[in-house]
């Protein structure tokens, strides 16, 4: 075996396989689900901290989840030495997207969240001691800055004030995410192209498309006009074009949207939000199958590796906690990603 | 005879009891009347009431569910981000109608929550469904209290025309009987007297 070859398979043995998800899913109790991860290489990271808890309290389970996931998320940067990498550097931001956006909204509506010390701990492993500023932002304008600073997108003070001004005449913070979307994804874009590799490009152009429908879909619930639709749409989407987004917001025909796409917005419609669940994975995935190892520790391969990593994640929450709430186990191997 | 009640043996008191009795028959039909009508109202609402209550009670499941695999497959950290910008409180103004003299409530939604915060498509879906089905939420309470109240009110009609039936008409049917028995007898009786009195003063004028 090659010395690619085997660093590949140790890189990819680090992840749970389909087997013991299936495995899981027959056991009968949650302890005895729990108990399964410990046959599994990719599982005993999970195993070891979990079985330290009392996993019937689904909070600290999430959190424990979430914690292991960003130590393997570490393990595997610092394993391949790609730690520095600006493309990963602007990738790994989406891993506390939604700290931010909840110290943004709180902030925006004079509301008072604590960041808490587990949370700022778990965070520190993977963005070093520049987390901790995040705790002492209390105005909108400073967490706008600190996030386009995350990203290393650079915008002005002018466009900052003029998106919270938009922001506060339509009293929604909805605008304010998708502004950030839009400039997290315009900044990755830029990163993957200065990599010049097609599989990034193209999986940024994918996550762009869905994103750009989720946008479109929100910012109908919320009445948008047509000049706001323009400010939210992100440019560089793979498979569907700027004009084809407008005019499906426009006249609501999904006939223009490529097929891959159209059961996120079909189940939105129908109110079958269920059966979105984990269906963007799934295109990722599809997209992803592709790579070849060429070189274990490029980025593509090493982007590839985490988002089986935020697979996982979501494989094993979904599972865990349908013991929690007496989901249909059935219909959980359906949602589950098998790879 | 009613209890404690003091009868006055004159054709006065009969008049005053024939028109009272007369009053009381007109208050029960039209009280029966209410009555039949309460009852079919009654099982209109309930026909619509259980059809409704399936149908909310169906589709909240699907929803709940829905969102318990939504639950189930984001982080709590994301759950949370996206519920911090919830602002205001649900109000609703309950304003009293009547119905066929019931007094029912009339809930109308005045302001929900405002759910602009959420940014997540599935939460937005979830609490899309949801918002739509507060309205039917809100009609169902509507309806329960309707029923509630117009099934009081028949029970109370029910006693009354029943008390109206089968006590207070036939007791004072049966007083009037009464009255105008001893108003015969008293009329017979005095009758009677004066054929004596007059038998009397013809045979004292047949002596002289």
């Amino acid at each position: 075996m090659s010395y690619i070859a085997i660093k590949a398979h140790v890189m990819r043995s680090e992840i749970i396989k389909s087997e013991t998800y299936r495995r899981m899913l027959l056991a009968k109790n949650l302890r005895d689900a729990v108990s399964i991860l410990s046959l599994d290489k990719g599982g005993i990271w999970y195993y070891e901290k979990i079985a330290q808890i009392e996993p019937n309290e689904p909070k600290l389970l999430n959190r424990v989840i979430y914690d292991v996931f960003l130590n393997k998320v570490t393990h595997l940067l610092s394993s391949v030495r790609v730690i520095g990498d600006k493309y990963l550097r602007v990738y790994m931001v989406r891993y506390i997207e939604s700290l931010v956006f909840s110290l943004l909204k709180a902030s925006f509506w004079k509301k008072r969240i604590e960041i808490s010390s587990f949370d700022l701990g778990i965070l520190m492993k993977l963005f070093g001691d520049k987390i901790k500023r995040l705790a002492l932002l209390e105005r909108p304008k400073e967490i706008l800055e600190y996030y386009f600073s995350l990203i290393a997108y650079n915008k002005s003070e002018a466009f900052i004030e003029n998106i919270l001004s938009i922001a506060s005449n339509l009293k929604d913070t909805f605008f304010l995410e998708a502004i950030l979307r839009k400039s997290y994804y315009i900044s990755l874009f830029n990163k993957a192209k200065e990599t010049t590799t097609d599989v990034l490009i193209n999986l940024t152009g994918i996550e762009i498309d869905i994103t750009n429908i989720y946008n479109l879909l929100v910012a109908r619930s919320h009445n948008y006009p047509y000049n706001l639709i323009d400010m939210i749409l992100i440019p560089n989407g793979l498979k569907i074009t700027r004009n084809q987004l407008i005019r499906y917001y426009m006249m609501e025909n999904i006939s223009e949207i490529p097929q891959i796409y159209q059961p996120l917005i079909v189940n939105y419609v129908q109110g079958n939000i269920s059966e979105n669940i984990g269906l963007e994975y799934k295109i990722y995935l599809k997209h992803l199958q592709n790579i070849t190892v060429r070189d274990p520790v490029s980025i593509p391969y090493v982007v590839y590796i985490l988002k089986l990593l935020e697979i996982e994640k979501y494989n094993l929450q979904l599972i865990l906690n349908s013991f929690l709430y007496g989901l249909d186990k059935e219909n959980i191997g359906k949602k589950i990603i098998l790879y | 005879m009613a209890t404690g009640q003091v009868i006055f043996y004159t054709k006065g008191y009969l008049l005053d009891l024939k028109k009272r009795v007369k009053l009381l028959k007109e208050g029960f039909d039209i009280l029966s009347k209410k009555r039949d009508e309460l009852i079919s109202k009654l099982m209109d609402y309930l026909e619509e009431l259980k059809k409704m209550r399936e149908t909310v009670i169906s589709e909240l499941i699907n929803i709940y569910s829905q969102f318990l695999y939504l639950y189930s497959s984001m982080s709590e950290n994301k759950i949370n981000a996206e519920l911090v910008g919830i602002r205001g409180s649900l109000v609703v103004n309950v304003l009293p109608i009547s119905v066929m003299g019931v007094v029912v409530p009339q809930i109308k939604l005045m302001r929900s929550p405002n759910i602009n915060a959420i940014s997540n498509v599935q939460l937005v879906s979830i609490v899309n469904q949801m918002n739509l089905l507060l309205g039917k939420l809100l009609k169902l309470i509507e309806l329960e209290a309707k029923i509630e109240s117009i099934a009081w009110d028949l029970q109370m009609t029910n006693r009354i025309v029943n008390a109206l039936e089968k006590i207070v008409i036939p007791d004072l049917e049966e007083t009037i009987r009464k009255i105008n028995d001893m108003i015969e007898e008293d009329m017979l009786e005095e009758f009677t007297r004066i054929k004596r009195i007059r038998d009397i003063i013809l045979k004292r004028r047949e002596g002289k």
